[in-house]
């Protein structure tokens, strides 16, 4: 029997993806298909203090790390629940203009959404490459352009969208990232 | 540029459907202080020494822990399903589904017929009675009135279900809303109001409704205490001890201030432990204080003794009923909405009272149904249950299926309800069944409370509460434990003392076949599965994530 795993709205979470990754070994699927909205919707600030210590607002938590090796523990349990990690000065933040904040805000989101999909595509290729399970994805409503362009650059994933795909030699799928308005 | 859109960017999915205050409506209308109060608290002269305060204020306290486990678990997994969806996860697959399928799905069919009686007796019967039909009064209150309100309510709640969350959000909060005004007016008559003026309005009005002659108020005293009734408390006689026996029956109105459990996977923002929290005890404490001033004016209005005995000689006909007793000078339920209009002596005021207070009902009528299509939604998407209990009827926007589900045996229960005996032990006493099934589902949720960060030490650590400890021991396993030695304590008390209605042996038939029901549905689809090649095993463990 040909089995398919299909999961979407990953959205920037590590321990998703490396689920989605995983779950064809583990329910012994053929092809794993994640349906759209890859990347995060926040950025989480790690707000350099004066005194040296760090600010997080995190999960409805303030939370002030005095020592540096906290620092990344934060980051990648940010990083597990779909957010953006982003570390600031507090005298940075305090002088963006509303011009310098939204460019600066575009910007950042743009950088680490293709560093985080670049990074999962790196983690697929090494965990799918010789392992026998195919995989598609699709961008969804809630990615940008740029990771179409990324996720083609992949050894062991495919891009499913505005194709027509044959799957399991018996059916075929269509796929698309658009869309209606989310009500 | 605000420092919250700096870090987010436009997306689907951020707003939120239901705001603090309509999850404290939901909440607040779940242990509702008339529809359920008000049926609840007419057992306080039942048992002897027990003060309704006491009871109400130390439950409270005891609830106050199940609202923190719910609130911490939603935090950890606001999905649709709730309960099953936690236990399932934490503890195991056939104990969430039994245990859910018969708290929140199966026992909803006996909840039907006790919403529709409440129905009956505290709306339809008192406007009959003040509208002058006796006879009509006295029908609503029958076993053929019982069973009219059953079916009434089940095509109520079907439409209310094709509401959808938005639209029951704002239908949940006028009910609300309404029924406050009811409620403030009725405690302000109550309030300005004395014992005597009382007692000849209540004189008068007996007499002109249902021909009673001479001094009714005292008549029903005196018909109380010849009917057996001693030992009852006043109303500041604390009495801990011997109150306690009384937190079984007021567990029938303040257990499930968290009924919206299974709904937060639908609420947008639903993981905000804080939120949840806050909404649900402001719930909690509103309730229990518009509970402790209802007793205190009842007493003040009406009189201790004569509330208490007006219960005790109702319910003394409901379930034992002697064709020998004589008329009873007042023979229907003692709504205090009813008393309260009867001491204006305006027929203006008495419609307008229980036509408000009736609101009520229609806010909390909705919680019947919808928390278990969400239960059967949640199973159905598992393969546990037959998908098409799931689809949603794209032209009626309604759930067809599982309102069926519910619908047809929820009849066949009312039918039960109003009609059948065995061996002179009317279907009808059961009625605290239907929380003792609850609270064993709710003790199944604070194992699994407990037990989270031991078992699910993943899901435990990457959710907002990681961080809640006291002493080093996690918040929810504290909040878990007290939650289920209440509800271990609350079903041993329902299963060793008779005065309950739940431990006679029809009674018990009653809850093990519906265990049985659901022991059978989940082994049954899961071998189904099996062949179908599915390992329903894995539908309830957890990837790994290397």
């Amino acid at each position: 029997m040909f089995r398919i795993f299909f999961a979407t709205d990953v959205h920037g979470s590590d321990i998703c993806w490396k689920k989605f990754i995983a779950a064809g070994d583990f329910y012994k699927a053929n092809l794993i298909i994640l349906g759209g909205d890859m990347t995060g919707k926040a950025l989480v600030p790690l707000i350099g203090e004066k005194d040296g210590t760090c600010t997080v607002d995190f999960q409805d938590n303030r939370m002030v790390l005095k020592k540096p090796e906290e620092i990344p523990k934060l980051e990648k349990r940010i990083s597990d629940r779909g957010y953006y990690p982003i570390r600031i000065e507090r005298s940075l933040l305090e002088g963006f203009s509303p011009e310098k904040a939204s460019e600066w805000s575009n910007e950042t989101f743009g950088k680490l959404m293709i560093e985080r999909v670049r990074s999962w595509l790196k983690y697929a290729d090494q965990k799918l490459k010789s392992s026998g399970v195919g995989c598609y994805v699709c961008p969804g409503n809630d990615d940008v352009f740029n990771i179409d362009e990324i996720i083609r650059e992949s050894e062991s994933i495919s891009s499913a969208e505005s194709r027509v795909l044959e799957i399991g030699g018996a059916y075929e799928m269509v796929s698309t990232g658009w869309s209606t308005p989310t009500p | 540029m605000s420092e919250k859109k700096l870090f987010l960017r436009d997306a689907t999915g951020l707003v939120r459907a239901w705001s603090l205050y309509d999850s404290f409506v939901y909440s607040a209308l779940s242990i509702n202080v008339v529809s359920l109060g008000w049926y609840a608290f007419s057992d306080g002269a039942f048992i002897p020494g027990g003060n309704l305060i006491t009871a109400t204020v130390v439950s409270a306290f005891f609830i106050f822990f199940e609202i923190l486990t719910y609130a911490l678990l939603i935090a950890v997994m606001p999905r649709a399903g709730g309960d099953y969806v936690w236990q399932s996860r934490v503890l195991s697959g056939a104990v969430g589904y039994v245990l859910s399928f018969t708290g929140y799905v199966f026992i909803l069919w006996l909840w039907g017929p006790i919403y529709g009686d409440i129905l009956s007796i505290l709306v339809f019967s008192p406007i009959a009675a003040v509208l002058g039909n006796s006879s009509a009064a006295l029908w609503w209150s029958s076993s053929n009135g019982v069973f009219a309100s059953s079916i009434l309510t089940i095509v109520i709640v079907a439409v209310i279900i094709s509401f959808g969350m938005k639209r029951y959000a704002r239908f949940q909060k006028w009910c609300f809303h309404i029924g406050m005004v009811g409620l403030v007016v009725t405690y302000v008559i109550l309030a300005v109001s004395s014992q005597s003026s009382f007692q000849a309005a209540f004189n008068s009005w007996t007499g002109q409704v249902f021909g009673a002659s001479g001094d009714s108020y005292t008549a029903m005293q005196t018909l109380a205490t010849g009917g057996g009734l001693s030992g009852l408390a006043g109303l500041t006689d604390w009495n801990v001890s011997t109150s306690l026996g009384l937190i079984p029956f007021i567990a029938f109105f303040n257990l499930y201030p968290v009924w919206g459990a299974t709904l937060y996977g639908e609420v947008r923002g639903s993981n905000d432990f804080k939120r949840n929290l806050k909404a649900l005890t402001i719930s909690l404490v509103f309730t229990t204080i518009l509970a402790v001033l209802g007793f205190v004016l009842f007493a003040n209005a009406f009189g201790w003794n004569f509330w208490n005995s007006s219960n005790y000689v109702y319910w003394g006909t409901v379930y034992a009923y002697n064709p020998s007793t004589p008329a009873l000078p007042f023979p229907i339920f003692p709504s205090p909405g009813l008393f309260a209009g009867i001491l204006t002596g305006n027929l203006f005021v008495e419609l307008f009272l229980l036509v408000t207070l009736s609101f009520w009902y229609w806010g909390w009528s909705g919680t019947l149904f919808i928390t278990s299509t969400r239960v059967m939604f949640a199973a159905a998407f598992d393969r546990i249950f037959p998908a098409k209990f799931a689809d949603v009827n794209e032209r009626l926007h309604s759930p067809i299926n599982a309102i069926i589900a519910m619908a047809v045996p929820t009849a066949i229960f009312s039918y039960l309800y109003a009609y059948v005996s065995f061996n002179g032990t009317a279907f009808s006493t059961f009625t605290l069944d239907a929380v003792l099934v609850i609270a064993v589902m709710y003790l199944g949720t604070a194992v699994t409370a407990a037990v989270l960060p031991f078992r699910r030490k993943d899901l435990y650590e990457g959710s907002p509460i990681a961080g809640y400890k006291v002493g080093g021991v996690p918040l929810i396993t504290i909040a878990g434990a007290v939650t289920a030695f209440f509800m271990a304590w609350l079903t041993y008390e329902w299963a060793s003392n008779s005065v309950y209605g739940v431990n006679n042996p029809y009674s018990v038939v009653m809850m093990i076949v519906l265990y049985v029901i659901a022991i059978i549905l989940y082994f049954s689809f899961k071998g189904y599965r099996r062949k179908q090649g599915f390992d329903m095993n894995k539908i309830y463990s957890t990837i790994p994530v290397e």
